[in-house]
């Protein structure tokens, strides 16, 4: 593949708490805040907590999950009197990082979450973006202390719902498991490990380095799968399998345990070979998610380098 | 585990900056009254060496009378007395006057373990804590508002830390009226407003204005109390999760409670080579009314870890097997079997160790990983204890061996908790036999 070149990454963003009890990003941002991190290289930073109040109340949403409300439409929607509250607060990221879209927006988005899930350190891309795709090469060479993975949405950007698509490269960093409310020390330390990379590539991209393309794998979700539910009252009546929990990328084959109900049954997986990840997250119980399947693919990207706009190059 | 990662790539404008301190916050709460703190202090230094209190163990006969032993009779259904008296909160925010006279001490009577479901739609109506009715302190210099105005409302840290020490003023009162010899009515502190007739709190009215969580309690006592009465329920099994690496614990309030005693030696046999270990909350401080102590014979089962709103199977299942054991106990004793008597080892609760925090209450470290996880296991003078954000260790520095737990537990963070310290003791269980 030709290597492809791109104008310096100036303008970077750094947002936590888009989710109120996800605390990593939280107290990232805070530190970050409190050191007066503005600086990387040439690149300019900007730290965000994205959801004030939910963290404030240490609640995921107020109103409603802002990390699905990045949507063009919901973005370009008007506000009334009983909007909630989340909706408005899209509408000022979008203002302040933004406009989705648009020339101004940042040039990098990072927005940091945890999961109750044992899924290690994720990136989560909405698209394919060879920036993003270099970024987790990056990180994942360097990091020893958790499995590093990336996961494709493949959603246009008009429909991309979360806060990472409003900047022109963004990705979420998705590492777990840790209990919402709770700061664990050891995975305080893999987000700030990944976000220390993420600045080291960027002012090695900025300065001018060249990065070799290759291949990585990624993770692209097939479906989703529900608890068993009873269908009077629709409350849940089975767990996650001891089998499966905590076995986030672990293959799931035809006939694996999936559920044990609460009468002792075991629920086991049908149809294809696919990697669960997302298991037992805390917040998917209401988004009727147990957890999603993926396909493992492989994707090749080029060599890229940091260029200014004036070599010719775009 | 990695060690953090040692930034030496960004840059900061200016100097470093170190904690952002917050405009001076006036509060009386910020230190004790002397003759307070002294007490606590007396009372942690005579409990370091407790072997007197197992002694006393040994010789006492059951300290809950008749009510130890269940009877044939069905235990009738506690019935509604009727509208009962009310303990209604401050609803209107203090003068710096009023707070003069109320201790700054660390009791808080809240109920510290929440039932933790997975239900996500109640969890998401429950009111946060900024739903507190929130102090104003007209002398602080306040955060800027639009325009010049200034909010000089506490932040929420502030608030219910207030809230928390006001309750414990108030407990402070009552206990040291008691000890005088007076009665309940007359040890109740009152405000001083010249002019007015101030009732005790148990009499005001205002029953819908009651947090949902009090209303909750009354009728629960209702149902099942009413505490400290003789129809009272026997036992009441309070069944709680904790992000806390606790595995199977058994929470028991009294040390002299022996039919609890014997139950819990019942279990922790039954489940071996699992473990199931005992917490004693029997501290005059630390202690707190839990929903359970509605009954003659509380007994809480925690365990963990699990995160809030998520259902584990393995959890779910020992925790199953631990009340099956329970269960089985009761009806043995109800059979009208002998349960000799028996040694049980016991954490015996000490002291609640905080995060170290910043001006404005938010945490500035975190539980270390050295720490992280290691519940009932020692934990040394000298040992890691917090990491703060930016990689510095903080030592314990406590003057012997501890056995920490209730590490990291999510909903301690507001209570001031990072992890409670215990120390080991064995109780002695007197024979038990069915009357």
């Amino acid at each position: 593949m030709e290597r492809v070149s791109f104008p310096p990454l100036s303008r970077v963003a750094i947002c936590g708490g888009t989710h109120g009890n996800e605390m990593s990003g939280v107290y990232m941002v805070r530190e970050m805040q409190k050191r007066k991190v503005d600086q990387a290289g040439s690149a300019s930073i900007t730290t965000v907590l994205s959801n004030p109040r939910a963290v404030d109340a240490c609640r995921r949403y107020i109103d409603q999950d802002i990390n699905r409300c990045f949507t063009d439409a919901l973005l370009s929607a008007p506000l009334t009197d009983s909007s909630p509250y989340e909706l408005r607060r899209a509408k000022e990221l979008n203002a302040q990082l933004g406009p989705k879209g648009s020339q101004e927006a940042v040039d990098l988005l990072c927005d940091i979450h945890n999961t109750t899930s044992n899924m290690g350190l994720c990136l989560i891309l909405y698209s394919v973006d060879y920036i993003t795709l270099h970024i987790y090469k990056y990180i994942q060479s360097k990091m020893t202390s958790t499995p590093v993975r990336a996961i494709q949405l493949d959603i246009p950007l008009p429909e991309a719902y979360s806060f990472e698509s409003v900047g022109k490269h963004g990705f979420a960093l998705e590492v777990g498991p840790q209990p919402n409310g709770v700061v664990r020390a050891d995975i305080y330390n893999m987000v700030k490990e990944a976000v220390d990379l993420t600045m080291e590539w960027l002012q090695a991209f900025n300065s001018g380095s060249s990065f070799e393309g290759g291949e990585v794998e990624a993770y692209t979700t097939e479906r989703s799968v529900d608890y068993p539910r009873d269908p009077t009252t629709n409350e849940i009546t089975a767990a996650i399998h001891p089998q499966l929990q905590d076995n986030d990328f672990k293959l799931l084959r035809p006939g694996d345990p999936t559920f044990l109900t609460f009468s002792g049954e075991t629920v086991k997986h049908e149809g294809e070979e696919l990697y669960p990840f997302f298991i037992n997250e805390c917040a998917y119980y209401e988004k009727k998610i147990a957890f999603h399947l993926a396909k493992k693919i492989t994707l090749n990207f080029p060599s890229i380098s940091g260029h200014s706009v004036s070599d010719g190059h775009f | 585990m990695a060690g953090v990662h040692k930034s030496s790539s960004w840059t900061q404008s200016g100097a470093f900056a170190g904690v952002v301190s917050a405009e001076p916050c006036h509060l009386v709460l910020e230190t004790s009254p002397p003759d307070y703190v002294k007490k606590i202090s007396r009372y942690l230094e005579s409990s370091v060496g407790r072997d007197e209190v197992s002694n006393e163990i040994a010789g006492a006969d059951s300290d809950s009378g008749d009510s130890l032993f269940l009877t044939q009779k069905q235990v009738p259904e506690a019935v509604r007395s009727g509208k009962r008296e009310h303990l209604s909160l401050r609803s209107k925010p203090v003068s710096p006057r009023d707070l003069e006279g109320s201790d700054a001490g660390s009791l808080s009577s809240d109920s510290h373990e929440e039932p933790k479901t997975a239900k996500d739609e109640r969890y998401k109506k429950q009111p946060s804590i900024s739903s507190l009715p929130k102090f104003s302190l007209p002398f602080l210099s306040g955060r800027k508002l639009k325009g010049k105005a200034r909010d000089t409302r506490l932040s929420n840290m502030q608030n219910k830390t207030l809230h928390n020490s006001a309750m414990g003023g108030f407990f402070k009162c009552l206990i040291e009226g008691y000890e005088r010899g007076h009665d309940a009515q007359s040890s109740l502190p009152t405000v001083d407003v010249e002019g007015q007739d101030i009732s005790s709190l148990s009499d005001a009215p205002g029953g819908d204005n009651l947090p949902y969580e009090v209303q909750r309690a009354q009728e629960i006592n209702r149902l099942f109390g009413p505490k400290g009465s003789p129809e009272a329920y026997d036992v009441i099994f309070d069944l709680h999760n904790t992000t806390s690496n606790m595995g199977c614990t058994l929470i028991l309030e009294s040390s002299k409670d022996h039919f609890n005693l014997q139950m819990m030696n019942y279990i922790k046999k039954a489940i071996a080579p699992a473990s199931c270990l005992v917490l004693l909350n029997e501290h005059p401080l630390l202690k707190y009314s839990t929903s359970r102590s509605v009954a003659k014979h509380p007994v809480g089962l925690e365990v963990g870890p699990q995160p809030q709103g998520v259902l584990r199977s393995n959890i779910f299942e020992a925790m199953r097997v631990i009340l099956k054991h329970a269960l089985d106990f009761i009806e043995l004793f109800n059979e009208g079997m002998e349960f000799p008597p028996c040694t049980v080892e016991v954490f015996w609760v000490s002291e609640r160790i905080d995060y170290p925090r910043d001006a404005n209450g938010n945490i500035i470290a975190m539980v270390h990983p050295n720490l992280q996880d290691c519940d009932w296991e020692p934990l040394n003078p000298g040992d890691p204890m917090f990491q703060t954000f930016d990689g510095k260790t903080i030592h314990y520095q406590g003057s012997g061996t501890v056995y920490p737990t209730f590490i990291n537990e999510a909903a301690y963070y507001e209570k001031q908790q990072a992890f409670v310290t215990t120390r080991r003791e064995t109780l002695l269980a007197s024979a038990i036999r069915k009357a």
